[in-house]
């Protein structure tokens, strides 16, 4: 059970964080402003932000509710699963791996899972729009390539877990 | 234990370093100067010569950038406007400058749609401008599918207007240059989706100074942002 807390509590992290920045990163345009402008003071800025949080269901559709919820399950367990893994493999095999690989590797599929939201932030209006406009779901698709990339890992993570841990000959 | 827990004590220290002296900073840039205003690095834009719903007194401005085929746009209209209306509009704590933003993935409906709404204003105001505006929200089954020139006549004639008069406006291309400087003004304000607001307060020389909301704003949101304005 012991080996199991860290996994766990990582990959409840993980989860949060990845909600957190799938939802506040669209409105990050509103937190950068309103901290610049010295209109609001810090609480006030922390209530927009509960603001963001709490309204998110209202503002977006079910189908973009079905991909946070997936993504934000999958990238907690992904995290889970690869701090389970890393933990058996440093105890049997007295591997010292850095922790970066392991993140990266989370992170490149959890950004692929959040690129509908960013792709906005990331680049300008006509780009956007023109980029888009060639999806027939109009960026939907990109959060759903995301959570199967996320699937995938962990499928594959479980399956390292369950393969023996050999030499071999 | 020692040796696995001081990176991460030294990461965390080296984060919390970071956010302390950037809260740091902007209180020294507020406060360095008691006789000098602080300065304010805020997103401006102005009424332009827009349509307005509400009073010219109003102390907080919200200027929406939209799109009249945008789903979401759409979505203010129907959940967050009414409630906007009814509790700041109506008060005249609250005054909303429509402005366009007309996607290219929504062309060229949206542009015709925009057109259609100046078109109206010209035969009785902004009251009949946003009249119009709602007919359109209300009818457009959005996404850039678009309302049909009947659809546009239609509205008009349902609305009373002289048809002849609307006619003849939106077969021009009279108000294409309106709608493109609103494009340009979002552009430059750093607009990346619709709707956009710019929620602040406005100048004596008429520019609205405020934060940049993008994305359909639900009214709870909406409301944390315009208090602490009507009340600073």
């Amino acid at each position: 059970m012991n080996k199991l807390v860290k996994p766990i509590l990582v990959g409840m992290g993980v989860s949060v964080l990845y909600a957190l920045v799938a939802i506040l990163l669209p409105k990050s345009s509103l937190i950068v402003s309103s901290v610049r402008s010295s209109f609001f003071t810090f609480s006030q800025i922390f209530k927009i932000i509960v603001a963001i949080i709490e309204s998110w269901n209202q503002a977006n559709t079910l189908s973009s509710l079905i991909v946070l919820y997936s993504g934000t399950v999958l990238a907690g367990l992904q995290a889970g699963l690869i701090v389970y893994w890393y933990q058996r493999q440093k105890s049997v095999l007295g591997i010292k791996k850095s922790g970066v690989g392991f993140v990266i590797g989370a992170v490149s599929a959890s950004c692929a899972s959040c690129g509908s939201f960013i792709i906005g932030s990331l680049v300008g209006l006509s780009a956007s729009s023109v980029f888009l406009s060639l999806l027939p779901y109009q960026g939907l698709e990109l959060g759903v390539v995301g959570i199967l990339i996320l699937l995938w890992s962990v499928i594959t993570t479980i399956k390292k877990i369950r393969s023996p841990i050999t030499c071999e000959v | 234990m020692a040796g696995k827990t001081t990176p991460l004590l030294i990461l965390a220290a080296i984060i919390s370093a970071g956010l302390f002296v950037a809260r740091v900073n902007l209180k020294t840039q507020s406060t360095s100067d008691s006789d000098t205003p602080p300065e304010r690095r805020t997103i401006t834009t102005s009424i332009d010569d827009d349509p307005v719903k509400g009073a010219d007194t109003a102390p907080v401005t919200i200027v929406e950038f939209s799109d009249f085929e945008c789903p979401y746009c759409k979505l203010f209209f129907k959940d967050t406007l009414p409630q906007l209306e009814s509790q700041y509009i109506d008060m005249g704590k609250v005054k909303l400058v429509y402005r366009d933003l007309p996607l290219v993935t929504h062309e060229p409906a949206a542009t015709s749609e925009a057109r259609a709404a100046n078109c109206a204003r010209e035969q009785g105001g902004d009251e009949v401008y946003f009249r119009y505006h709602n007919n359109i929200f209300l009818t457009t089954k959005s996404g850039g599918s678009g309302l049909t020139p009947d659809q546009i006549m239609d509205i008009a004639k349902k609305m009373n207007l002289d048809e002849e008069k609307f006619e003849s406006c939106y077969t021009s291309t009279k108000y294409a240059d309106e709608v493109k400087a609103d494009y340009q003004e979002a552009v430059r304000i750093g607009a990346k989706s619709t709707p956009t607001f710019v929620i602040g307060k406005t100048r004596p020389d008429g520019v609205v100074e405020g934060v940049i909301v993008e994305g359909a704003a639900p009214f709870a949101l909406i409301q944390s942002i315009v208090d602490p304005l009507l009340y600073e």
